[in-house]
């Protein structure tokens, strides 16, 4: 769970062009959007994409992505539940 | 009292799959029906997806639905103005020949489609594209209007178009911007978009004996939100110092509009972005509607086919309803038209809003 | 097309911004060059503005042109929030971010974040967002700059509401390829000053052309 979660921290700071961000420093509960990474709408959705090109999982109602996206861990537990 | 340019507005025409002309179009949309059909074998984040298509493919060439717009304007014209001096025709469009891209940049360039185009019509005076998101339209009437003023033409033939395409469709998709129904401009339970395509064509003259029945343009400006390039202002900030711009133009008050044209996109944020704005502005009571859905959002052909329904409402004294609302639903309330109204108005706004935070608004009087 | 000796002495140019693949040059002087032009140049204006990143090309070379004029030029602060209309023309439109589109979509999944740039007019939006300007704009595609169109639309724009400066910018931008020359007009009666006037224009970006090779 950990290598999952460092490996989302990597692939958001990719995906959603954040160049001056290190990927370490983002922590797990951290709310990603609000203060912190100042993530906007548009990045909500990249992350839609980052979910079906990686790991081949799609939301087709973006109202979910806000749960989902909340944090870190949140987006790990999502993912480790749907790949078991 | 309304100042008034000496810039004269008319000859309005839209080719679109509600009407192969502006009488069709308007006949149609007086009757309450609207072109919009759910796309064959299409699917969007797992749902139908809606469009204002045409259904024969041959009619589905964008060079040729400028030509046949452009044609039936200056048909309704005393003379051509193509042929007049000092005539200068803007081409409206955000993608053009999109699907053209597949094959190579050059074949998808907009300067190219432009060339195509007055080419066939024989005109060989200025032209230019004007590719700014969805205020295209609108902003090409305000352009031309400027340019004229300032001495440098007589007349302006103004087309806008764009198709419903892969490239459009996919984007939108991806943004979750598309409504599964038909779209519901201010309503209540409005979800998204629908796309539409066609060409809309109007003319503008110095000398109002062009045309039959005009309209004098009174005020007209742009202004960007300075927010977000796809998010719209929770203030309505650009929208609002846009019409104030039109009003001081113009020289009249709020209240002395008599109906609204809006852009009306239906989606949640574009909708409530509008309301606060026409609020701020003090036009919460003025009769207001988007004709988006008639023949869904047309892109760079929206200003200028929601201009042209207007005008032409506005000829036989009739207020057409805002297609697809029937309950509120907006941050500041509106009042949103619900059934054709039988009335003479003469004062009229349209604005457009856009990706990139762009707003346009323009103000018009009806000359008969 | 009868312009007046007057209106041609009211808009002067005061700053050109230029730049190539390999350098940026403001009124004839480089001010950095190298690779990675345009992120360098982002880190040496020391902008702290991360959505810098999130910017297609169009948009970054848009942005750094405004800057630029802003930073060296202070223009900025002689004007109102709505005294600078900002005029874009260009050959390929958004064509550069319309291929990443084309090629998102052929994977069968398109990104929200490319799409959004698919349009030529959003860099006037990035640059209103930065500078916080709420005035007049336009976006115009044709061939090849039509030097009379180009001097009549920034003619039309100065005389319109409260506009007193237009930035005028052509950018091209494709895949290995990008250009930018950016011109900064101000309304200045005075005798000073190089007068804006289709000529004027023509020989501007005719040096620019220059520059790039």
């Amino acid at each position: 769970m950990q290598e999952l979660k460092l490996k989302l921290k990597e692939k958001i700071v990719e995906q959603l062009n954040l160049e001056d961000i290190d990927p370490a420093q983002i922590k797990d509960d951290e709310p990603l959007f609000g203060e912190g990474l100042g993530l906007d709408s548009i990045d909500a959705l990249e992350l839609i994409v980052l979910l079906d090109n990686d790991y081949g999982l799609k939301i087709t109602n973006p109202e979910d992505g806000k749960r989902i996206f909340h944090s870190v861990n949140s987006l790990a537990a999502y993912i480790s539940e749907k790949s078991s | 009292m309304v100042i008034k340019s000496s810039i004269h507005v008319g000859a309005e025409n839209i080719v679109c799959p509600l009407g192969e002309n502006i009488d069709q179009t308007f006949e149609q949309a007086l009757k309450g029906i609207n072109s919009i059909t759910e796309f064959p074998n299409k699917v969007v984040n797992g749902k139908p997806v809606l469009v204002s298509r045409f259904s024969d493919e041959r009619k589905r060439n964008i060079k040729n639905l400028i030509i046949d717009s452009v044609q039936g304007s200056i048909g309704r014209c005393s003379y051509d103005p193509l042929k007049a001096d000092k005539t200068l025709f803007i081409l409206s469009t955000t993608k053009g020949n999109i699907d053209e891209l597949e094959n190579s940049v050059q074949d998808a360039m907009l300067g190219r489609l432009l060339n195509e185009v007055v080419n066939e019509l024989g005109f060989s005076g200025n032209s230019f594209v004007v590719s700014n998101a969805c205020i295209s339209g609108l902003l090409s009437v305000i352009t031309a209007h400027d340019l004229m003023q300032n001495g440098f033409y007589d007349h302006a033939v103004i087309c806008g178009a764009d198709m419903v395409s892969d490239f459009t469709l996919s984007g939108f998709g991806s943004l979750f911007a598309m409504d599964d129904k038909p779209c519901k401009p201010f309503d209540k339970a409005r979800a998204g978009i629908t796309l539409g395509e066609g060409a809309a064509s109007l003319v503008l003259s110095k000398n109002a004996d062009i045309f039959d029945r005009s309209f004098t343009y009174c005020g007209g400006a742009s202004a960007n939100d300075a927010n977000h390039i796809s998010g719209p202002s929770r203030t309505g900030e650009g929208l609002y110092r846009a019409i104030k711009k039109s009003l001081e133009e113009a020289n009249i008050q709020a209240d002395e509009i008599d109906q609204i044209a809006a852009h009306g996109t239906a989606t949640m944020f574009n909708d409530d972005m509008e309301s606060i704005a026409f609020d701020r502005i003090g036009c919460e009571k003025i009769p207001l509607h988007s004709y988006k859905g008639y023949f869904g959002h047309t892109l760079g052909a929206a200003g200028l086919m929601e201009l042209a329904l207007l005008f032409r409402s506005t000829k036989e004294e009739v207020i057409l309803p805002c297609a697809g609302f029937s309950d509120p639903g907006t941050t500041k309330a509106l009042n949103v038209v619900s059934k054709t109204v039988h009335k003479t108005t003469s004062t009229l706004l349209k604005t457009s809003s856009g990706f990139g935070g762009c707003n346009a608004s323009a103000i018009f009087h009806y000359e008969g | 097309m009868a312009v007046t000796l007057q209106q041609f002495s009211i808009m002067k140019v005061n700053a050109i911004v230029d730049i190539t693949t390999e350098k940026i040059i403001v009124d004839g002087k480089t001010v950095i060059s190298g690779p990675d032009l345009l992120r360098s140049a982002y880190l040496s204006l020391k902008m702290d503005y991360p959505k810098f990143y999130k910017m297609d090309q169009l948009s970054k070379l848009g942005l750094l042109s405004v800057e630029y004029l802003m930073k060296i030029k202070g223009v900025d602060e002689k004007y109102g929030d709505d005294e600078i209309a900002v005029l874009f023309n260009n050959r390929d439109a958004s064509a550069c971010s319309d291929i990443e589109h084309l090629r998102a979509i052929s994977n069968g999944i398109p990104s929200p974040s490319v799409f959004v740039y698919t349009l030529p007019n959003i860099v006037l939006g990035e640059i209103a967002i930065r500078n916080k300007w709420f005035g007049e704009q336009l976006c115009t595609v044709t061939n090849s700059p039509n030097y009379a169109l180009l001097y009549q639309q920034c003619s039309a724009l100065m005389h319109k509401g409260s506009t007193k400066a237009i930035i005028l910018l052509i950018v091209n931008s494709l895949e290995n390829t990008f250009d930018a020359c950016t011109v900064l007009i101000e309304k200045d009666g005075s005798v000073t000053g190089i007068p804006f006037t289709p000529k004027e224009l023509e020989r501007i970006i005719k040096k620019h052309a220059r520059a790039k090779t």
